[in-house]
Order: structure tokens, then sequence, then C-alpha cells
């Protein structure tokens, strides 16, 4: 304990003044921490060769000076094609814990060559495959010793293994596609070239677009997806939000076999209701959602005045992918990796671009249809100061309208939401958080951008000023919502724990988290332990829905209901368990209210199918169980619905004529 | 830990009463023996302690509720990504003083910045909302016509933020169980 306690503080002392003068002269560091001094090192060589405008970013944005300050670095010595991180790919762990594994080849660091860094004695060759390297992180994190060469229990997958990336079609834009009722849809779901801040990259994508062709339809249209699957990954579809018909939710082994390689798949896609939506694969999406595969979907609605009057309309996916010097970072093969906070990219990308720009006119309303695709991040969506109000949410509009500074989005979930830009210029849409260092204990802003808005100084045409700037409300939501009232205060029918298991992590890992256990941030904003969490795969982290009453967990839960029955689900996000973190909870199939949150009730309803539960919150969810099958419902974080955060439940076509009969 | 502020901790859980807000904007407690597995406000509850220099304030305790603003979000941000929190101050157990009257302030902890609540009422109770990512409660006693950029007069009472319990690993001890419970942070 007190070497570990020792380290930490050196480690502290030699980041608040990591110069290169440092790598020359570690003569007053421990050998513990002569050890870190090296782990630094290597983090610093891992961070030089990931994605520079991450780096610049994160430079400029951190107002904290005493944080590693990356310009001070020799950068020119280090030969970063050379570095081998790896290779210990396979089922073992391998701890660098003793002090042999630590220094095997008697290196002396106190002079260092970095541009001849042996880091093969990091593992074995990997004779040119696949191999781990380091995570990409924010250079001002440091690491327990023993943590840095650790790798996880899975191996490194990356797509188009084998594949002549040049043979690639290069991926283009998404395209609208207007579909009418009855029109068949040819979605292809294969491996493309994509262009990402400068550098090329193998990903999927639907019909070689990103994101995915969007479709748009209106209301209570039915479409036809004649669905091929042309990536080297089984896959299906999800139509997220849709209240379709069950066998085509899209969910391996629940209603339908994965679609295999080579295979096809015809999907009846029903638009029930208005908004925005999304597809995406139901396998693996902590990879194939990641590399491009999502697209979104529009349902129009049948009446004029459902919305307010605009001057453009643009759909906007926002995602972040994670790349470094090598290329796309590595997924876990048979089990994801980033498992305890999901995967965080560095690149953050609207519409599948680093660089999306749109123009308007001043005085523009644009109206904007947002969905979040991230495996794990969640967004705090600003518009540089521009007048913003919220209309609609996954499945309805809101009772009434609200004025809104920014738009807290979280996985899976959507907004729409009204802008106008009155002031000519560029306007960055921003990502705008505070970041948690938990190292220091700090809080710090972190501003990414996500989207350039030019503004003319042409004036709007028409001006809709007048209408932008009344906040309507929806007396249909409201009419439709007061249905289901007398539900609202009865005790809840069933309820969740949200915790996790975890075996076998690195006992760093172990001890680093019980570290500041007094305070758990309600929400992750960013990836604040990069090595502790890329190192948490699904061989070691099982996240946990837990049935309060019966104690089943996620999917040994297999609730039943009858269509037309109105359940009332409260989810408890435990704030005591081994790494507790707020997890947007999807129902399938069906629409939801969120009721309350710790017993405060809202007042301002909106239908839902993914919400937030915050860490050490309560919160009442009211379902309609509508959409007879069998259904999921689950955790949005693409790491956490891999390692186990789900549950199913049937709906049978026996319905309850009246919802008085409960 | 005095036995009435722990009582008042555990009481609000055993009746499985929690705080709510009605549409007028003012809290009304409300009765639901299903609530309790919940944590939320409670977890997010702020501990207020005496500082033992003003008389009538000896035996006194309480606490700071916390909850999310509302949000058409649930949960409530500022534009610049801090939790928007509307807090209840409540004390119980005090006297109030002959000369002057409790004002609640809270402030970042390097004091850099600093928001006046107000005067406590003659329930001993205020409301507000808070933006800092971290801060202290500080309970203070001032005379009429005090400056409401900071306080001036003694500080009755304190209390931190729970995300202010997240500190250096290094100016601190690393576990919940070292220096803190010293601090009287609880
Ligand atoms: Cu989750």
């Amino acid at each position: 304990m007190v070497s570990f306690r020792t380290s930490l503080v050196c480690s502290m002392a030699l980041t608040d003044t990591f110069d290169s003068k440092y790598l020359d002269m570690p003569v007053f560091l421990s050998r513990r921490t002569t050890r870190l001094g090296f782990t630094l090192i290597v983090m610093a060589l891992s961070l030089a060769i990931s994605s520079p405008s991450a780096v610049a970013q994160n430079q400029s944005e951190k107002p904290d000076s005493t944080r590693v300050d990356h310009s001070k670095m020799d950068h020119s010595k280090m030969d970063h094609e050379k570095m081998d991180h790896g290779a210990m790919s396979g089922s073992d762990r391998v701890s660098a814990d003793s002090a042999d594994a630590v220094n095997p080849s008697g290196m002396d660091h106190s002079a260092m060559d970095h541009g001849m860094m042996d880091h093969s004695m990091m593992g074995p060759s990997s004779g040119g495959e696949l191999a781990w390297r380091m995570p990409p992180m924010d250079m001002s994190m440091p690491m327990t010793p023993g943590m840095m060469r650790m790798l996880p229990t899975t191996s490194p997958f990356l797509p188009g293994d084998g594949v002549d990336v040049s043979s690639l079609p290069m991926a283009m834009p998404s395209q609208v596609v207007r579909m009418a009722d009855g029109d068949t849809l040819q979605l292809e779901a294969g491996l493309v070239r994509r262009t990402i801040a400068g550098r090329e990259y193998v990903m999927y994508g639907y019909n070689n677009q990103y994101p995915g062709p969007l479709i748009r339809v209106d209301k209570g249209a039915t479409v036809v997806v004649d669905f091929t699957n042309r990536i080297d990954q089984a896959t299906t579809i999800h139509w997220h939000g849709l209240r379709l018909d069950n066998r085509f939710d899209g969910v391996p082994g629940v209603t339908q076999a994965a679609v295999q390689t080579g295979q096809h798949f015809t999907y009846e896609v029903y638009f029930p209701d208005e908004g925005v939506y999304w597809y995406h694969p139901h396998v693996r999406e902590d990879i194939q959602q990641d590399l491009g595969l999502y697209g979104n979907m529009l349902v129009d609605p049948l009446s004029t005045g459902y919305y307010s009057p605009v001057n453009r309309e643009e759909a906007l996916i926002l995602d972040d992918i994670l790349v470094d010097g090598g290329g796309i970072f590595p997924y876990g093969e048979s089990q994801p990796v980033n498992v305890l906070m999901g995967r965080f990219g560095n690149v953050m990308l609207a519409n599948g671009s680093d660089n999306y720009r749109m123009e308007v006119r001043r005085d523009d309303v644009v109206r904007f249809y947002l969905t979040n695709v991230a495996n794990t991040r969640t967004f705090n969506v600003t518009f540089g100061g521009a007048r913003a109000k919220v209309v609609a949410s996954d499945v309805s509009r809101y009772e009434h309208e609200v004025w809104v500074q920014s738009v807290p989005i979280a996985p899976a979930e959507r907004y729409i939401v009204e802008v106008q830009f009155d002031k000519p210029g560029d306007i960055a849409i921003t990502n705008s958080i505070q970041a948690i260092d938990h190292f220091r204990g700090e809080f710090y802003p972190h501003v990414d951008t996500l989207a350039m808005v030019s503004v003319s100084s042409t004036a709007a045409s028409p001006d809709l000023t007048e209408s932008f700037s009344k906040l309507r409300e929806y007396p249909a939501v409201t009419e439709d919502v007061e249905r289901f009232r007398k539900y609202f205060d009865r005790p809840p029918d069933h309820r969740l724990e949200l915790t996790l298991n975890h075996r076998n992590l690195p006992i760093e890992t172990v001890r680093m988290m019980e570290i500041d256990t007094l305070y758990v941030p309600p929400m992750e904003w960013n990836d604040a332990m990069p090595m502790m969490n890329w190192q948490s795969s699904g061989n070691e982290v099982t996240w946990i829905l837990r049935d309060l009453d019966t104690g089943s967990e996620n999917m040994d839960i297999h609730w039943s209901f009858r269509k037309g029955e109105v359940t009332k689900i409260r989810i408890f996000n435990d704030p005591k368990s081994f790494h507790p973190m707020h997890h947007p909870i999807h129902v399938h199939g069906q629409r939801y209210l969120v009721l309350s949150i710790d017993g405060v009730p809202n007042e301002n309803l909106v239908w839902k199918d993914t919400a937030i539960v915050p860490v050490g919150s309560t919160m009442d969810l009211l379902v309609d169980m509508t959409n007879p099958g069998e259904w999921m419902m689950h955790c949005h974080i693409a790491e956490h619905l891999q390692a186990g955060m789900m549950l199913s439940f049937s709906v049978s076509d026996t319905g309850v004529s009246d919802h008085d009969s409960q | 830990m005095r036995i009435e502020i722990l009582l008042g901790l555990i009481a609000p859980l055993l009746l499985g009463a929690h705080i709510g807000r009605h549409a007028a904007g003012e809290r009304v407690a409300v009765a639901d023996p299903m609530l309790t597995c919940s944590a939320g406000p409670e977890y997010y509850r702020i501990d207020l302690v005496s500082t033992r220099k003003l008389p009538g304030t000896y035996a006194a305790s309480g606490f700071v509720d916390v909850q999310y603003a509302r949000s058409p979000f649930g949960v409530a941000l500022s534009p610049t990504g801090q939790y928007v929190y509307d807090f209840d101050v409540k004390l119980a157990d005090v006297k109030a003083q002959p000369k002057g009257h409790y004002v609640v302030w809270l402030a970042t902890p390097t004091l850099q910045d600093v928001q006046h609540v107000g005067p406590l009422s003659a329930q001993f109770e205020v409301s507000g909302q808070v933006t800092f990512n971290k801060f202290l409660v500080v309970v203070s006693l001032e005379q009429d016509g005090y400056d409401t950029a900071r306080w001036t007069g003694p500080i009755a009472f304190r209390g931190l933020s729970r995300s202010g319990k997240m500190h250096t690993s290094i100016g601190h001890g690393l576990f919940q169980d070292e220096p803190c419970v010293q601090y009287g942070f609880n």
C-alpha cells in the first residue's frame, strides 16, 4: 500500500513537470517510480501516435496549467511505426506486477533513446498480425504501474481482414430515400472505405453510405427492406423505436436468426408514430454500429401544423470513433473491451463526418432531428448561444415546448430541436461538458466541435421569427397521456436494480476503483480511466439488470404482459456498486413515459423508448404495452448490452380491452 | 455522528417519505412506501455541520436536499455541462439569534465564486438552484444591510456537496474511511 501511494505521488510530480529533461533525469525517483516514469513515456508515445487533432483539442481545452504540456515533448526521435505494444492477445492476462517482468531487458531508462525503444519486451512479436496496442488516452491520466502492460483477455478485431482496401468502394454521404407505403428498399451492409480526419479506414456501411440512407416515410406506412449482409460478421437490423411487427425487430435468437455473411432477410417496417427513429444492427453493436452501420428514419405527420414552420430541416446523427496512428483502435473479438464505461471515441462525428458543415441564412429557423448513435458517449449539445427549443423526443412531441440552452442526449435517444440562427458568421455546434479527472479529483470543462453552421448575412425568407418566438403546447399529447394518468401513482409492477458483477479483474483495477468512493458522478461524460476500461472485457464484467422482486438477473428475467396492459417499472441505479454509471434504458417495440426521477414528478411528458437513469437515482417508467411479441429491454451502451445488461418480456395477443381491467 | 442527525437522515428512509415538487414549484412530501430502494436525493444530500461558534446552534442539525432541476431531459445540465440542482436547506433544533439572521451562501471550494442564496425563513428553510461542480454550503450570521457579495458574519454551519468529496488522491487519503470523517464530512 505504501509503495502504491508513493508511486501515485511521484507520478503526480512527474505529471506536473513533465518535460523532456526529465526523460533523462529520473535519478530522484524510486525504482518503482522509474518504472512509472517509463510507463508514462510509453503513454506519451502512445498519445503521440494518436489523432493529432484530438491531442490538440485536449491541450487547448484544459485550463489546468499543471497538465502535461505535449508541445514541450520532443517527438522528433520517436519512431511510432516501430512500436509493437504487444501481441499478447489470447486468453492469458499478462501482468507486469513482478519486478522481473517490469524490466526484463535490464534496460537503463535513464538514458533512453526512444527511437530505439525495444517494445518487444512487452510481449512476443505479433508476426504482423493484428495486435493490441495501448489505447489513445489523455496524457494527464497517470496509471498504476502494474496496469500498463495488462492486455484485454480477448483478441483484437478489426474488419476487413485480408481484404484489399483499394478494392473497397469509397463511402458516400447519406442520401434521403423517400418511400411510400408498400415500397421496397434494397439495403446492403458492406465493407467500405472511409476518410476521417484525413485518414482512410476500412469501415462498414449501409449501401456504401455514411450514415446509411435516410428513410423518409409518412406516418402509418409500411415499407419492405430487402437486406443483404456483405460484412464479415453475422448481423441483423433493429428498427429502433418503431412499434413494428415483432418478427422484424431484428433481435437474433429472439425474433430471427442472425443474417450470415452473404445471406438475406426481408424486413417489413411499419411506422405507427411520427418522429425520428434509427436503424442499426443488434449484433455486436460495439463493433458494427461503431463502424458505421446506422441510419435515420424520419416519419412525417399526416396533418399540417404538427410541427411549427421552419426554414430548413437537418437530421444530425452524433457519434464518435476511437482512432490512433495505427488506424481504428481494435475491438475485442470474442468479447467487447471497454466494458466498464463503454468505448469513448476521440474523434467526434456528425453524420459520419469529422468536419460537418451546414449553411443557413440569418434568422433561419432550423429543425434538427438529433440522434446519438455513439457506443457510450452522452453529448451535451449546444448551438453557439442561438435560441433553441425542444419540441419532441423519441416517440412523440412534448406536452409543451421548452426553451433550452443545451440538449443532453444519451446513446439511442432522439430529440427534435428548433434553433434560430440570428447572428451571421460561423457557429459551432459543440459538445460542452464537465469532464472528470478522477486522479486529481477535479472537474474540468471540455468542448468538442461537432459541426459548423455558417450563417450568411442574407435574411431568412420567410421570416419565421414570430412563430418561433412562441412556445407551443400540444394538447394532443396531453390528451393521449391523460388516459394513463390513473396509473401514475400506483405501486410499481416491477422493480429493477442496475448494478454489475466482476471477476478476475486486475488487482490494480480493483484497487483503483476503491478510490473516490465518496463521490460517484451521476453521469460519465468522458473516459476518465481509459486503461482500466480497456482492460475490462466481457470476460471480467457482467452488467446487470436485477429484478428486485425475484432476484433474477438479465435474460433470466422474463416478464409477461397482455396487449393493452400498462405497467409501471421502477429502476434504481445502485450508487454503491463496483462501478456505478448512468444507463440509457431502451424498451423495444413499445413506448413509455418517464413519470418521475427520484420521486419528483415529470410535468412535461413525452413518449420515449430510451431514457437515462443517472447514478443513485430512481426512475419510474410507465410502459404502454401495445405491441404483441417477444421483446427486449436493455441498456443502450453497446458494451453494457454486450456484457449482459438486457432482459426479455412478452406481450400476449390476448389483449386487455380496457385499461380499467388492470 | 450526532444521534439526532442520524435519526434525521434515517427517518425519511424508514418512513419511505421523500421530497417531491408539485406544479407550483414548492416542495411537497410524497409518501411512497415502495420507494425504499431509492438513493437519489438522499445520496446527494449534504449534511450541515454546526461550527459550534454561536449559542443556539450546538444541538442543531441540518441538511441540504439536492434534486435535479426540472428539465425536459430528465438530467438538468447547464450549457457548459454542469448539473443544475434545485436544493432545499433545512435546519432543525436551532435557535434564532437575538441580533441578525442566518443567511445561506454557496461557494466554490476556492471561494472564488460565492452565491447568495438568502436568509433562512422563520422555519429555518430556504431553497435555491446551483450549477457549481463542487460547492461549500455556508450558513452565516449576518446583520441587517449585509453585503450580498459574500458573507461577513461568523459561520454557524457549513457543508460540502457530495462532489466536493471527490478530491485528489494526493491531498487526502484514497479511501473513504480515511481523514474525511475527521473533517466532519460523513
Ligand atoms: Cu449501461
